[in-house]
């Protein structure tokens, strides 16, 4: 089955970006693709744990629920991830603060479609 | 030569990348989806057919026409969406995705 | 299964990361050994990274120029589109490892790419 690689930059709370981003991942997972996110810039704040957003959708439970369905990948750059002050451990569990060396560059070379989701 | 699917997110007066667009989509089959304020391309005649001369085929998602008040309204030449849809034309229908 | 991506950027130097960050994800594709090829082109507002002397050190930035510069040591390509360079400030003096090219030859170059990100 084919890869579908989506590389979100947009912050949680910026706009719907990362909503967009997280649709996009459900629907290709329920056609049985399999997903790879890569979080990069301020699209890191996708896999912080806890998020609670009032009204709005809660990305962070949302990507949770995918991973947890098990073709769906979500790892975030540690530069930025630190740059942030987002640590290792306080990434939502089943998410990973990876890189881009070791992690997007294998999303793309096991990909075959990557969607940028950014401004 | 791949075809190429334009992934388009900001509403037409925030929009810079028409040129791009023409130049990137030049003599090949093209397309573009319209998500977010991205959909307001589709509700004005005269944004619709700018972006229509760039693009052979331009969709918008019907989620995000509807929740600003637009649901069907869409001006001929767009189609209305579902993320499923979506998904089939970016993994199935098209050979590369540009986001501008 | 992606063997190359394109990195095209559109973003100006210094008031936005994506120049520097999209400048980082080429050269980790290419260092990662997974991709095989990966080259930028910067167009529209992107080409202004191309401008020579730029003084990032003034603003505290870290230097695009020495970024894309690090491409080079892969064997990879900067490309810059003369056109939309000279729209927005003339004949600026640009970058010697920067090749200028049309926006034909971008095509060209975009479409011997598997997949094409956008900064």
């Amino acid at each position: 089955m084919k890869t579908m690689v989506i590389q979100i930059r947009t912050g949680s709370m910026m706009n719907m970006d990362t909503n967009v981003a997280v649709k996009l991942a459900r629907a290709a997972s329920q056609k049985g693709y399999d997903v790879r996110i890569f979080a990069y810039g301020e699209g890191v704040t996708l896999i912080k744990e806890g998020q609670d957003p009032k009204r709005f959708p809660n990305v962070g439970a949302e990507s949770k629920a995918l991973v947890e369905a098990g073709n769906v990948e979500i790892s975030a750059c540690v530069t930025c991830c630190a740059a942030r002050g987002l640590r290792r451990g306080e990434e939502i569990p089943g998410m990973k603060i990876g890189s881009l060396t070791n992690d997007l560059s294998r999303y793309v070379a096991e990909g075959d479609r990557m969607i940028t989701i950014a401004r | 030569m791949p075809s190429k699917l334009f992934i388009l997110l900001k509403s037409p007066h925030e929009f810079t990348g028409m040129d791009m667009m023409k130049n990137i989509a030049a003599g090949e089959r093209s397309g573009a989806i319209l998500f977010e304020d991205a959909a307001y391309f589709a509700v004005d005649k005269r944004q619709a057919n700018e972006l229509l001369s760039v693009v052979k085929e331009a969709y918008v998602m019907a989620d995000d026409l509807a929740s600003r008040g637009f649901e069907g309204k869409a001006v001929p030449g767009f189609k209305a969406i579902t993320y499923p849809e979506a998904v089939e034309l970016i993994m199935e229908q098209y050979d590369q995705t540009v986001t501008l | 299964m992606a063997k190359s991506i394109l990195v095209l950027i559109t973003k100006p130097p210094y008031g936005f990361e994506e120049a520097f960050a999209g400048s980082r994800l080429a050269l980790a594709m290419l260092s990662s050994g997974n991709v095989e090829r990966s080259d930028i082109i910067l167009a529209g507002d992107g080409t202004l990274n191309a401008v020579a002397g730029q003084k990032p050190e003034v603003v505290g930035m870290p230097s695009n120029m020495e970024a894309l510069q690090d491409m080079v040591d892969f064997d990879a390509k900067v490309y810059c589109i003369r056109s939309d360079l000279e729209e927005r400030v003339g004949n600026a003096p640009t970058l010697d490892f920067v090749e200028m090219i049309d926006w034909a030859k971008a095509k060209e170059i975009i479409d011997q790419h598997d997949m094409v990100t956008t900064f």
